[in-house]
């Protein structure tokens, strides 16, 4: 498979601007993108489910740090 | 963070108390600050990167060093800045490790190094934060948010590391950025689901390896062939079941026919037993018989009791008389001859006539004596003297008559013995009398003793013939027999007893051997041995059939146990393997394996340099004039171990990309000086970002040409219009006419002072 730069690019592009705009680009968008990014696809339900879950604890773990 | 006053004593060149008073600028916040070189320009950026930091602002200076030379042993060094961040005023000082003169008496002592952090809220409201070296660095880090790596990198730019952050490898760009941009949590989620994949990853193993255990155990290969092994045995059990159930069935039938056998054995033998006792019984027989007869005898005596008792005590009675009367018959002659004896004794004394005769004529004697005795005494004791005596008419009585002693002692004397002869006599007659009573009674008594044997001989005559009579008609011939048989005549119901108890225990054995010899009649004897074998041998073989059996089904279950643990570990494993794939992708994929070999929080830093080189260009594009533009280099392996951070830069006249190595010193500079304003714009833009209120740059500018310089010049007056503090540090004369807000340093004698020129 080739490296798909263009893309990768794109969606780093994405997330700058969004992120340097809005800034409400969320860890898990950030993610959300790198995954389409570096995987071109998008997350399945299961794996959504098991990063907010991942997020959710790390989240707890800073607020308890 | 913007600076409003620095106060430096004793420090580098500065040897007096120094202050520059940033307030004084007012709007104007682009300013330069010029002298001579060795005048102090540099120690100002030192003296504000030792008051946040406690550290100079180049690797080369050291903190000794800024101990200013021309200061006085007893002069302290002493740095202290007043700066303003995000709306709020705060004090910092700090005083590095010197040697000041002793207080008291001579020489130097050291005095370690200090500082403080403060709060100020109002002219007397002042809130201590930090005291102490490291509290006070700790304290502002997090007040700033930068370290004084950071801090030379964002803010005061030295000579040296100005370039640091253009020149740095991807590593160290990395590890500036996530302290900058605090993406640390994007890191931790990478560990986070690593974790968490290595978690289950390592429960699945460890599961996987029990289950590979239980297997080995099982002896199977897999649940499979463990569902057939469970199978056959159960298949296996069935027919052993069965096999167990036709043993149960023979043994019982065989049991039933020894069962049979042995009641015919027992009736056997206990015919035998009978017959044993049947003989005991008939010896007893004869003996019984006698019983028998010896109660018929008893009988005959009882009858035979009456007449026997009565005639034996009439001869008894005859006997009582014979002896009463002989007896009688001897006191009889007794009391004739007491009788004889006593008249005999009677006569030898006397008659009773004499006797009384002489008692009478004694009596008479004795009254007259006693009657004269009297008279006398009574006229003596009358007589009185020249009285006349009656009798002898003497006037004097020498002599009155008196009774004589011995007259009256014999008569009583002879009165006694007559009294005692009298009273023998009496006594005599007496016995005489008794005797002659007692005769009479006796010889009324051998009369009477005469008649009762008389009597008694007659009613024994009566009685002995009524026994006779009554013996002769019994069937005793012999008296003694008879006597016997009476003597025994308690025994009889004891023996009648025995007669009972034998006949019951005949009749009793009788009625047995009846029952038994109908149970074993035209039977013979069995012989229990082979019967018995056989029950053995099948009970035998039934027990190991059993034992086989219990043993089989014992596998069974312990094989559906395992089979059950089995598919339960199975179903776990499997939840596991299911569990493992959404997150071991979601770990693999944020660890960088992926396509792109690119980290989660790799892609973060590239995002975030991606939007650092976009502003930064924006001025390099400026101040190059149009011909420089940074970029991240894409020609890369592995993202993973080159983070993907290298920058390269775009010449536009060549319209190839290459190194920022290649960079002329001139260029390195303003592309620097870009890349470090579009860090701090990029950094100001995030969220939660840093507040970069100055920008003091320490020379560069000596390198640039006239028209790069301009550009530097215009670009850097764009940030003063953002209202950001400016600094320049340069000794270029032509930036002196360009800038004339000016920070002058004049280097004297006894050290440097500062001047603004506004």
């Amino acid at each position: 498979m080739e490296l798909s730069y263009e893309r990768l690019a794109l969606a780093q592009k994405e997330l700058s601007v969004a992120e340097a705009q809005a800034k409400k680009l969320t860890a898990h968008e950030l993610f959300t993108n790198f995954f389409r990014a570096v995987n071109e696809r998008d997350l399945a339900e299961k794996e959504d489910t098991l990063l907010r879950k991942a997020l959710n604890q790390l989240e707890d773990e800073g607020r308890h740090a | 963070m913007k600076p409003l006053c620095l106060t430096m004593e004793a420090f580098g060149p500065y040897a007096q108390k120094e202050v520059i008073d940033f307030r004084k600028l007012g709007d104007k916040s682009f300013f330069l600050i010029t002298g001579p070189t060795g005048s102090g320009k540099t120690s100002i950026l030192d003296a504000l990167t030792f008051a946040l930091y406690g550290s100079a602002s180049g690797d080369l200076r050291n903190n000794r060093s800024l101990r200013s030379d021309y200061a006085t042993p007893e002069t302290k060094t002493m740095v202290t800045l007043l700066f303003a961040n995000k709306d709020k005023t705060y004090e910092i000082s700090r005083t590095p490790e010197q040697e000041l003169k002793k207080q008291r008496g001579e020489g130097t002592r050291t005095v370690p190094a200090g500082a403080s952090l403060v709060e100020i809220k109002g002219e007397e409201d002042r809130k201590i934060l930090a005291s102490g070296n490291s509290d006070t660095t700790k304290a502002i880090e997090d007040l700033l948010g930068f370290k004084a790596e950071q801090f030379r990198q964002l803010v005061i730019l030295p000579q040296g590391e100005f370039r640091r952050f253009l020149m740095a490898d991807s590593k160290e760009r990395k590890l500036i950025l996530e302290t900058l941009f605090k993406t640390g949590a994007y890191r931790r989620l990478e560990d986070l689901l690593d974790a968490k994949a290595k978690d289950i990853k390592n429960h699945y193993e460890e599961l996987n390896k029990r289950f590979t255990t239980l297997l080995e155990n099982s002896g199977v290969a897999n649940i499979e062939e463990l569902q057939t092994v469970v199978t056959e045995k159960e298949q296996a059990n069935v027919a052993q079941e069965a096999l167990l159930a036709k043993q149960k069935h023979e043994l019982e039938k065989i049991s039933k026919t020894l069962q049979e056998q042995r009641l015919v054995f027992e009736a056997f033998e206990q015919a035998e037993q009978l017959a044993a006792e049947k003989a005991e019984l008939a010896e007893q027989k004869s003996e019984i018989e006698t019983l028998k007869k010896n109660i018929l005898a008893v009988e005959a005596a009882l009858v035979l009791k009456v007449p026997y008792e009565k005639a034996s005590q009439s001869l008894s009675q005859v006997k009582t008389s014979q002896a009463y009367l002989e007896q009688e018959t001897t006191n009889l002659q007794a009391a004739t001859a007491a009788l004889e004896n006593a008249a005999k004794q009677f006569t030898q004394a006397g008659t009773g006539e004499d006797l009384t005769n002489a008692i009478v004529a004694l009596r008479e004697q004795a009254a007259t004596m006693t009657a004269t005795t009297r008279e006398t005494t009574r006229l003596a004791e009358s007589l009185k003297p020249g009285e006349a005596c009656p009798v002898c008419g003497s006037l004097e009585h020498p002599h009155p008559a008196t009774v004589s002693a011995k007259a009256k002692a014999d008569l009583e004397a002879k009165l006694a013995a007559i009294e005692a002869q009298a009273h023998k006599l009496k006594v005599q007659q007496k016995a005489l009398e008794d005797a002659n009573t007692h005769l009479s009674e006796t010889k009324g008594k051998v009369t009477a003793a005469q008649n009762a044997l008389s009597s008694a001989e007659k009613n024994s005559q009566q009685m002995v013939a009524e026994f006779k009579t009554a013996f002769l008609a019994s069937p005793f011939k012999e008296q003694s027999v008879f006597r016997s048989f009476l003597k025994q005549s308690d025994q009889k119901s004891q023996w009648q007893n025995t007669i009972s108890n034998y006949e019951k225990a005949v009749a009793a054995l009788q009625a047995k051997e009846d029952l038994t010899l109908k149970q074993i009649k035209g039977k013979t004897k069995p012989d229990l041995a082979p019967l018995e074998a056989a029950a053995d041998r099948a009970d035998q073989a039934m027990t190991k059939t059993a034992s086989d059996c219990g043993a089989l089904k014992e596998q069974i279950a312990s094989s559906k146990n395992m089979l059950t643990t089995l598919t339960a570990t199975r179903k776990e494993l499997d939840k596991l393997q299911n569990a493992y794939g959404p997150i071991g992708l979601l770990a693999a994929t944020a660890k960088g394996d992926n396509p792109y070999k690119l980290s989660f929080s790799a892609f973060v830093l590239q995002a975030l340099l991606d939007d650092v080189l976009t502003t930064a260009n924006l001025r390099l594009n400026k101040i190059s004039q149009g011909r420089y533009a940074l970029f991240r280099s894409k020609d890369i392996n592995d993202a993973r171990k080159e983070q993907g951070l290298s920058l390269e830069v775009l010449d536009s006249f060549t319209g190839q990309r290459r190194s920022v190595s290649t960079l002329s010193g001139g260029e390195s500079f303003f592309t620097s000086l870009s890349l470090a304003l579009g860090l701090s714009d990029v950094l100001e833009a995030y969220a939660g970002g840093l507040h970069l209120d100055t920008i003091l740059v320490d020379e560069g500018f000596g390198s640039l040409d006239p028209e790069t310089l301009d550009s530097a010049i215009n670009t850097l007056t764009e940030l003063q219009a953002g209202g950001r503090l400016v600094g320049i540090i340069s000794h270029v004369a032509d930036l002196e006419e360009r800038i004339p807000t000016r920070l002058e340093i004049i280097r004297g004698q006894h050290g440097s002072t500062t001047k603004f020129i506004i």
